[in-house]
């Protein structure tokens, strides 16, 4: 239905998890602009491959628009906010009537959670890879593997790396990224 | 799901221009609706749609589907330039309700010329008379059905069990939005899932701000109510509820709303003044019950004491214990009257904790020593006795002089007795004989105690006088009481239950009427119903602790429904998980599914000749325990057949009279057990035979997490994880026993917080659960309130003693023979379990020797039970058991003592078990093929094993025998023809438990078949899928797009 892939809506908690968001969708070759007011000509920016950011303050219900007019009008938006306060609650409302919205280090999507490193290690395991084959594969250390997994097996709250694996592949194929 | 609406807008949308409307209240499922909607009609959909935000930014609505800045001052252009990007595809515009004004003008424009389809909220502040007008259909998305209800709430939260589930929907109603919120937030108790339902409360908050304020209002009340109401209840605004979807009539004319959750996010909404008013103004309409709760959550005790004591007056039962304890809990002077009832009326509903806790104001300093005084110290002696204290019992009625009156002296020496009974058994034999002499003519509570002095020290005849002081003495014409002889006589030749019928059945209708306090009681007594009760339940366990299973159920079902018929819901759940325990144990009935042993097919079974079908059937002949089920004596509800049912007074209109279905009413968590146990058992009342494991599994899920006695979760903790373990389901009752060591710990701080633990229950999810949810999100607190709790008592408590051994037995079974060897949690295996009172006792007999009515079963049978399971643990382990054999044990324990002592004559013990317990028997026949020397005697006794085993259902029995079986080279060909590279099912099998995390020993027990079988499966399994790696076997089978779940001919598998 809609052209270009969806643009990430992201609402975070701290500008440190914006920092890691942003140096990821950075990586990922989305280009990142400050602030949430859109002066392009265009209405949909959905080419361009955009990310604006910024902080919305716990009333700032003017800054929450323009965030959510920037998201509809095909931009992708990493806020910082309290998802407690009434910016954040309508904030969160609007974007969610978009598209999914990622927010913080919880949702029920732990796929989005999981760092590369995890994700890799994750695959690796499914495709047949020991921890030590994996890890070796990844450049990373055996303890530093096994500590990944943890975290992994933690965010989906299973008991046993196996089920951890099984959960990823199922959530992945869920949804396709 | 929303087949009709979904029909209706596809035709209109292929048949050209047009506009449909689909309209609903929120989280109804719209948007869901117009994306289904929009996929499946032909040509491109351009989505657009409100935002809640922007509904003021001109035609952002249409700019959002056509993905371009539009002009938004001028209706026509505005129509034109959305037209002609469009053309014929299709226009679909989400959450309508936060549309800007251009974009609703431009609507009935663009439906000429376009086919748009639109979703809108109700409540709305639109004005939607031009949409209308324009609409070539205006479909409403109705809620969902219970069933799409639970696939969601299952889809949405795969772990959740049944109960959980039924909590969801039944908070959630027909709105997916909240069934996913809630499910989600169920299954979050593993891991933190975030705040959604927070946000879920927002939309929701959102939206009942659009509705007219009569309306809001009317919706709190709903939500304080928590059940049904009638339209006059609510005031003006019920139409525009209904119109708005978020309430429906019942059939009766009271609206009930779609979404329980809904409502209870309306009430929460208010501030705190206005919510006291609307439960003031609530209590000037509701009935007194209601009213109280009403008028306490507003703030006036004084009122809401008397409403309360007015209710109590004609309420009856547990329901009448609930209004007068809550009365005495309130913040205002209790008469001492009302507490001596209100501890009379907890006592006859089994809650003897919050009997005396009531009672404790009250405690008798010698010179004020009214007759009132008096009264309530024997009382709270009798509470206190029952609650298993028999220390503070005998201190709390020993300032009583000789001079009171004669029925408060006959109750002192009663509690005096029966404490001495607990704390020095010896003594009390003595005592008994003192206390007979002084009362030549005894009332009933004075010959009960004596009766339990017989019965503890198994003076011969001590059934009769127990079950005498239970259900009255036997009417002529009918059998004798269950405990003796004449009753065993009567269900091993199969009497039908109904010749028992009269007595048992006639009493209810009457019983009701009769008015408050000690209605109902027994049916056979006449006497007072504690008394009786009690009695029945010492006979339960006394009979339970001799291994007379089948008899201790029967008195048990017995008991259950006379305490039933008396709305006695504690009682009645504690005496039906006495005897679903008793059953279970017993295993003759438990109708599990037969497993098929591997290769069962002819020619499979090498060394099948010893026992054939003949012995099979000879086996089936024998013994009480293995009559038709027809016939068999209805342990569950002894003597009711359907005519009595009806008279019995569990029709519903006579519940309703008494109040008790409105939810709203008592400690909500205790009516929903009681009416549910109501149905449970009304439906088992017509089919006189016991239910099976399903209904232990059911029934037990029904007690999770109400206010039960902690005797009934204890029994039914106990039935419902040995059914799983000997099933397979290892993981699953170890589970649940972990589960409960940590609920039992909460229950007790709970319990000792004042005692008042139902109270405190009732505060936080009862009436006030909407008050709590004031914050926002529903009574999402009270479940947060218990996961906390469970994370807090993290210290292990423990278990009930049926429970106990549950526990090691499943440890073995698990293969865990280690962690079985020993009695865990400080639990000699020999003795009792000082569950109740100070029971470690050394005296003779069965170790249940104590007065309370809690502990007698833990005696004889269990520490038998406990000393077998620890020979077997050794046995694996390899090493020599224990020497020493508990005294008083029944006689197939002790026969099977011996038989580990001596080495041999594990033969006879197996005859002895078998009309005791199902699974012992066969527990012993493995002992015998393990120990005997013969081989040909020892397959025999195996096979026999394996046989009884698959035919109950017991796998992980019937794998043990399989395994003794292989010692003598007899080996069940296993393999299925040849599979040519795709999984078998067994293979399937196993990789779905290892899939789930499952070590193989586990699923070796699961399935009944080896360690090295299983590792067999697995390995060939990885072979055909190629997979390096177990888990890489899992994600191949089970989460790969391209599954091959397709077994290989499952039909010629062999299962």
């Amino acid at each position: 239905v809609t052209p270009q892939p969806d643009a990430p809506r992201h609402v975070v908690a701290s500008s440190a998890e914006a920092d890691t968001v942003l140096r990821r969708l950075a990586r990922e070759g989305w280009t990142l602009r400050s602030g949430f007011a859109l002066p392009d000509p265009s209405w949909d920016v959905g080419g361009s491959r955009l990310i604006l950011h910024g902080r919305v303050a716990d009333d700032d219900l003017e800054t929450a628009q323009l965030a959510v007019l920037a998201a509809a009008r095909g931009a992708g938006v990493v806020a910082v906010v309290d998802a407690e306060s009434p910016a954040g609650r309508a904030l969160v409302d609007d974007l969610t009537r978009l598209g999914p919205v990622n927010q913080g280090a919880d949702g029920s999507d732990v796929i989005t959670n999981l760092i590369p490193e995890q994700r890799a290690l994750l695959d690796r395991l499914a495709s047949g890879d020991t921890i030590a084959a994996a890890a070796a594969a990844e450049f990373l250390s055996l303890r530093t593997a096994n500590r990944r997994i943890a975290e992994a097996r933690q965010l989906f709250g299973v008991r046993t790396t196996r089920e951890a694996v099984l959960a990823y592949l199922r959530q992945r194929q869920r949804q396709p990224e | 799901v929303a087949d009709e609406p979904e029909l209706a807008a596809r035709t209109v949308l292929r048949q050209g221009p047009g506009l449909v409307v689909l309209t609903g209240p929120p989280g109804c499922g719209r948007s869901t609706l117009l994306r289904k909607i929009a996929a499946s009609v032909p040509g491109p959909a351009h989505l657009g749609g409100g935002l809640a935000m922007l509904s003021s930014v001109p035609a952002l609505a249409l700019s959002r589907a056509v993905r371009a800045r539009l002009p938004g001052d001028d209706v026509h252009l505005l129509a034109e330039a959305v037209r002609s990007r469009v053309r014929g595809g299709l226009l679909v515009l989400d959450d309508v309700q936060h549309a800007d004004p251009a974009t609703l003008a431009a609507l009935p424009h663009l439906a000429r010329s376009c086919r748009v389809l639109v979703a809108l909220r109700t409540p709305h502040r639109v004005a939607d008379d031009e949409l209308r007008d324009a609409a070539t259909a205006w479909l409403t998305v109705p809620p969902l059905e219970p069933a799409a209800a639970g696939a969601l709430a299952r889809s949405t939260a795969g772990g959740l069990d049944d109960a959980a589930v039924a909590a969801v929907l039944a908070r959630a109603g027909g709105n997916p939005l909240a069934i996913i919120a809630l499910a989600r937030q169920a299954a979050a108790g593993r891991a933190p899932v975030g705040e959604d339902i927070d946000q879920v409360a927002y939309a929701l908050a959102t939206a009942l701000a659009d509705l007219p304020r009569a309306a809001r209002t009317a919706l709190a009340a709903l939500g304080l109510l928590g059940r049904p109401a009638r339209a006059e209840l609510l005031g003006t605004g019920a139409a525009d509820l209904l119109t708005a979807g978020l309430v429906t009539a019942e059939p009766g004319g009271s609206l009930l709303p779609v979404s329980a959750y809904v409502a209870e996010t309306a009430a929460g909404l208010l501030d705190g003044p206005a919510r006291a008013e609307l439960h003031a103004r609530l209590a000037e309409l509701t009935p007194p019950a209601e009213s109280a709760r009403h008028l306490a959550a507003a703030g006036d005790v004084a009122g809401a004491y008397r409403r309360a004591l007015a209710a109590a007056d004609r309420a009856a039962g547990g329901e009448r214990a609930s209004l007068l304890l809550f009365a005495c809990g309130l913040a205002v002077p209790a008469d001492p009257r009302v507490r001596i009832a209100a501890a009379d009326a907890a006592l006859g509903a089994g809650r003897p904790l919050e009997a005396a806790a009531v009672l404790e104001p009250l405690a008798l300093v010698p010179p004020s020593a009214t007759t009132v005084a008096l009264e309530a110290a024997v009382l709270r002696g009798e509470a206190l006795l029952q609650a298993g204290h028999a220390e503070a019992a005998r201190d709390a009625v020993r300032p009583v002089p000789d001079t009171a009156a004669g029925p408060v002296v006959a109750s002192r020496d009663r509690v005096l007795l029966l404490a001495a009974l607990s704390l020095e058994p010896m003594s009390a034999l003595d005592l008994a004989d003192k206390i007979a002499a002084s009362h030549p003519d005894p009332l009933p509570g004075i010959a009960a105690a004596l009766a339990a002095v017989r019965a503890t020290h198994r003076l011969p005849g001590w059934e009769d006088a127990l079950s005498e002081a239970a259900f009255g003495p036997p009417a002529p014409g009918r059998h004798a009481s269950p405990g003796s002889s004449s009753a065993r006589a009567a269900s091993s030749s199969g009497v039908p239950g109904s010749a028992r019928v009269p007595a048992s059945a006639q009493v209810a209708g009457p019983a009701r009427v009769a008015g408050p306090g000690r209605v109902g009681d027994g049916p056979d007594s006449g006497g007072d119903p504690l008394v009786t009760r009690w009695s029945a339940w010492l006979l339960v366990e006394h009979l339970a602790a001799d291994g007379r299973l089948l008899e201790s159920a029967h008195a048990a079902g017995r008991a259950a429904v006379s305490a039933g018929e008396a709305l006695a819901y504690g009682w009645q759940t504690r005496f039906l998980a006495a005897a679903d325990w008793a059953l279970a144990l017993h295993g003759h009935y438990l109708d599990l599914p037969p497993t098929s042993p591997p290769g069962s097919g002819p020619g499979s079974l090498p060394g099948s000749s010893p026992v054939g079908e003949t012995d099979f059937g000879a086996l089936a002949a024998a013994g009480p325990a293995v009559t038709p089920p027809g016939l068999i004596p209805a342990p569950g509800a002894p003597g009711l057949d359907t005519s009595g049912l009806d008279a019995s007074g569990l029709d519903a209109s006579g519940l309703d009279a008494s109040g008790l279905h409105a939810p709203g009413l008592g400690a909500p968590g205790l009516d929903a057990a009681g009416s549910g146990m109501l149905e449970a058992r009304q439906s088992d009342l017509v089919d006189v035979d016991w239910d099976g494991a399903e209904g232990v599994l059911r029934r037990a899920a029904n007690l999770t997490d109400r206010a039960v006695p902690a005797e009934a979760l204890g029994y039914a903790l106990a039935a419902t994880a040995l059914i799983e373990a000997d099933t397979g389901l290892l993981a699953a009752a170890r589970a649940r026993l972990d589960r409960a060591r940590l609920d039992r710990g909460r229950l007790d701080r709970a319990r000792l917080d004042g005692g008042r633990f139902d109270s405190a229950r009732f505060d936080s999810a009862g009436l006030d659960r909407a008050g709590s949810g004031a914050a926002g999100p529903g009574g999402a607190d009270a479940a947060e309130a218990d996961r906390s709790g469970s994370s807090r008592g993290g210290a292990a408590v423990p278990l009930h003693p049926a429970a106990a051994w549950v526990a090691r037995e499943t440890a073995w079974l698990d293969g865990q023979p280690d962690r079985a060897v020993h009695a865990s949690g400080g639990m000699p295996a020999a003795s009792g379990h000082g569950f109740a009172s100070g029971s470690a006792s050394s005296g003779p007999g069965p170790a249940g020797s104590m007065s309370g009515p809690g502990p007698a079963g833990s005696g004889g049978l269990l520490a038998g039970l406990h000393a077998i399971t620890g020979q077997w643990a050794a046995h694996d382990l390899g090493v020599p058991g224990a020497a020493e054999i508990p005294v008083g044990l029944p006689g197939a324990a002790r026969r099977t003592l011996t038989a580990w002592a001596l080495g041999s004559g594990f033969g006879a013990a197996a005859e002895g078990w078998r009309p005791v317990a199902l699974r012992e028997q066969i527990r012993c026949l493995i002992a015998a093929g393990l120990t005997e020397t013969d081989r040909d005697r020892a397959v025999a006794a195996l096979l026999e094993a394996e046989r009884l085993a698959d035919r109950a259902g017991l796998t992980v029995l019937a794998g043990r025998a399989r395994r003794g079986l292989r010692r003598h080279q007899i080996h069940r060909d296993t393999r299925s023809p040849r599979s040519h590279g795709r999984l078998t099912q067994r293979e399937l099998d196993v990789l779905r438990l290892v899939a789930d995390g499952e070590p193989t020993r586990r699923i070796a027990g699961q399935l009944g078949i080896s360690a090295e079988t299983v590792d067999t499966h697995i390995r060939a399994s990885m072979r055909k899928l190629g997979a390096r790696t177990r888990t890489e076997a899992a994600a191949l089978a089970f989460a790969a797009p391209e599954a091959r779940l397709e077994p290989f001919q499952p039909s010629e598998d062999g299962r």
